[in-house]
């Protein structure tokens, strides 16, 4: 079109424009028409910009005229914005509605100062590390106190505490846990047995099998086991329902109600692991050692009553003892942790989200290392020499 | 374009239960295109359920739900994809994403359709955001940074963020201060003329009706009571109608001969 009048038409699907020159190329008149909507424009979007903005660079001057549009949307709108250079063109046809379409365009343009404001989490980011830490450390002895203080409340006011809570975490922590740990741990002791009987065999010390696997297990194995199979299982299901309980703004609610946490939420849970963890340690060492049997028995020859009585013989009862107190011990750790990141989740669901990692990482880490508290201290306890 | 008579969204003899409940019976109802139809009712009538069937969320026991002549049950998903594409929602409760900020939150069904260039769609989720008043320093927000009354803005400008043919507003006053409630239905009055959607309004507010809505169905008893322009259903004396015209909470134990009528 350089000289003359003329008519380009141009489109993709149903969103269209004409370009018509007159004079001699000295004024260019741009006409859309069609439907600039998401529909239309949506997948051919990245063309349609590029056109534009040839169209637009080669006649600066050309006056727009979207009175014919049938349909003009937002994206069309911001799409035209764009290639206008985020202004409205000097000569320009519009109907009203379009207009003010337009008007908010520039006055959104307007106010754009500083869209990209940093993200929330951001200025959580830059809280140092070493502070974070510190933070919860604070809260967990803060938490633990409260639970103790609690505990002697309900001590001096058996009916203050939510019962009925109380004997439901029971029953999914411990009762529904009963499958799962019975087959790790008797795998476990397959595995165990079969592998540290083969060396034994090699030194002729088969029967020494019984002594290996009993103290392993009743002492350090079962223990563990359990803890670590708890703080998966019910310490993530904990943090998970308090935090969703934030949530739901079910936490405020208590407060107002004037319903403390930590009796109602804490305690319950906090008891029912103390009570329920020995237990399951206990069945998770039965388990394991049924394993070990099983073991001993196909691959060492030795009969499940000599096993037994072998085990009578060399295990002392303090271990068993040792055992299900680092099952009180542990419980109350997993319920104190997974409660904490509970009660310490943001509203939102990212932060739910990190919150369950860090009750389950960090519990099994706070078990590890209680455990490694117990091995100092009974060091000298249960066991022969 | 389409005509006026066209019909968007068509329930015929919808029947839902849930167990040995039946929340709907042979319920019907037709919108046009281009109009604002307010569905009321007393809480309890299935007005709450009646949107999930409307947005494919429930599946009918009986009867059909169809939107933009695509009926919801047996669509495939291409078919539903397209439809939904086309409506917009505002839920009760906000439904915006917490981990998103406001603009992520408008922005995320335009990215959604996967062929938009970001920047372009950040302008358009500026512009919506600006539609309903919400300035760029809000931007990065999370919804629970927001108070409730802009949360509500937040999650109407991502209903509308894909200028949608049809537009669903789930109880859109319920929890604002009358204040906030009456300046945001202007919002939707100024929104509804400029970008002329068809509206269905789920509520309970009697204002919001009048102030918005061409016709108004009364839900009772499982099935639509009454059906027509806000003034000419308001002088039925319907009891159904009246309870909820009369501004008056519906009279207690509504629930029991709502089964008594049912049953018969």
């Amino acid at each position: 079109m350089v000289s003359g009048s003329g008519q380009v038409e141009q489109g993709h699907g149903a969103a269209a424009w004409r370009v018509e020159t007159k004079d001699a190329g000295q004024r260019v008149a741009v006409r859309l028409s069609g439907r600039w909507h998401l529909q239309a424009l949506a997948a051919r979007q990245r063309e349609i910009a590029a056109d534009l903005d040839r169209l637009v660079a080669r006649h600066p001057q050309a006056g727009w005229d979207l009175r014919e549009l049938a349909r003009l949307d937002s994206l069309g709108a911001v799409l035209l914005w764009r290639a206008w250079g985020r202004r409205l063109p000097a000569r320009i046809d519009l109907r009203p509605e379009q207009r003010a379409l337009f008007a908010r365009l520039a006055a959104a343009a307007a106010t754009r100062g500083e869209t990209a404001a940093p993200p929330a989490d951001q200025t959580a980011a830059e809280e140092s590390q070493a502070r974070r830490v510190l933070s919860h450390a604070v809260d967990l002895v803060a938490l633990t106190g409260q639970c103790v203080l609690d505990l002697a409340r309900v001590a001096v006011r058996p009916s203050r505490l939510p019962w009925r809570d109380l004997s439901a975490a029971v029953f999914r922590t411990g009762a529904q846990a009963l499958p799962i740990t019975a087959l790790v741990g008797f795998l476990v002791g397959v595995v165990f047995c079969y592998l540290s009987g083969r060396q034994l065999q090699q030194f002729g010390a088969d029967v020494f099998i019984v002594n290996l696997l009993g103290i392993t297990v009743v002492r350090e194995l079962g223990p563990m086991l359990a803890a670590i199979l708890v703080a998966g299982r019910s310490g993530s299901a904990i943090t998970a329902q308090i935090g969703v309980m934030r949530l739901n703004q079910e936490l405020d609610a208590m407060t107002v109600l004037g319903i403390a946490h930590g009796l109602r939420l804490v305690l319950p849970r906090v008891l029912a692991l103390a009570i329920v963890v020995p237990l399951l340690v206990a069945w998770t060492s039965v388990a394991t050692l049924a394993g070990g049997v099983l073991a001993a028995q196909v691959e060492l020859g030795l009969s499940a009553g000599q096993f037994i009585e072998r085990l009578r013989v060399t295990l002392p009862l303090l271990n068993v003892g040792i055992g299900l107190l680092k099952g009180v011990v542990f419980g109350v750790l997993v319920a104190i942790v997974a409660c904490h990141f509970g009660l310490r989740t943001r509203p939102d669901t990212a932060s739910l989200g990190r919150s369950v990692t860090a009750s389950v990482v960090i519990s099994i880490t706070v078990v590890i290392l209680a455990d490694a508290v117990f091995a100092v201290a009974f060091s000298g306890m249960g066991l022969r020499r | 374009m389409s005509g006026p008579a066209e019909i968007v969204l068509e329930v015929a003899r919808l029947e839902t239960r849930f167990g040995s409940q039946t929340v709907h019976r042979d319920l019907s109802l037709q919108v046009r295109r281009g109009e604002v139809l307010a569905v009321v009712g007393g809480s309890g009538s299935g007005k709450t359920t009646l949107l999930r069937q409307l947005l494919g969320l429930e599946r009918p026991a009986a009867g059909r739900v169809a939107v933009f002549g695509t009926d919801l049950a047996t669509a495939g998903p291409d078919a539903l994809a397209a439809v939904r594409a086309r409506w917009g929602v505002l839920f009760q409760q906000g439904g915006l994403f917490s981990a998103l900020g406001a603009l992520d939150n408008v922005a995320l069904p335009l990215r959604e359709l996967r062929c938009l260039d970001d920047a372009l769609v950040r302008d358009v989720a500026a512009l919506k955001l600006s539609m309903v008043g919400i300035g760029p320093e809000h931007h990065g927000k999370r919804p629970s940074q927001l108070s409730g009354g802009m949360a509500r803005r937040v999650g109407l400008a991502r209903a509308i963020a894909l200028d949608p043919e049809l537009l669903f507003l789930d109880e859109p006053t319920a929890g604002l201060d009358p204040v906030l409630a009456r300046s945001f239905v202007g919002l939707l009055r100024e929104l509804a003329a400029e970008l002329a959607p068809t509206v269905v309004i789920i509520t309970h507010d009697r204002e919001t009706v009048e102030a918005l809505a061409d016709r108004v169905a009364v839900l009772a008893h499982g099935r639509i009571a009454a059906i027509g322009p806000v003034a000419e259903v308001a002088a039925l004396d319907d009891p159904a109608v009246a309870a909820f015209f009369a501004a008056s909470p519906p009279p207690a134990g509504s629930g029991d001969t709502a089964a008594a009528r049912a049953a018969d």
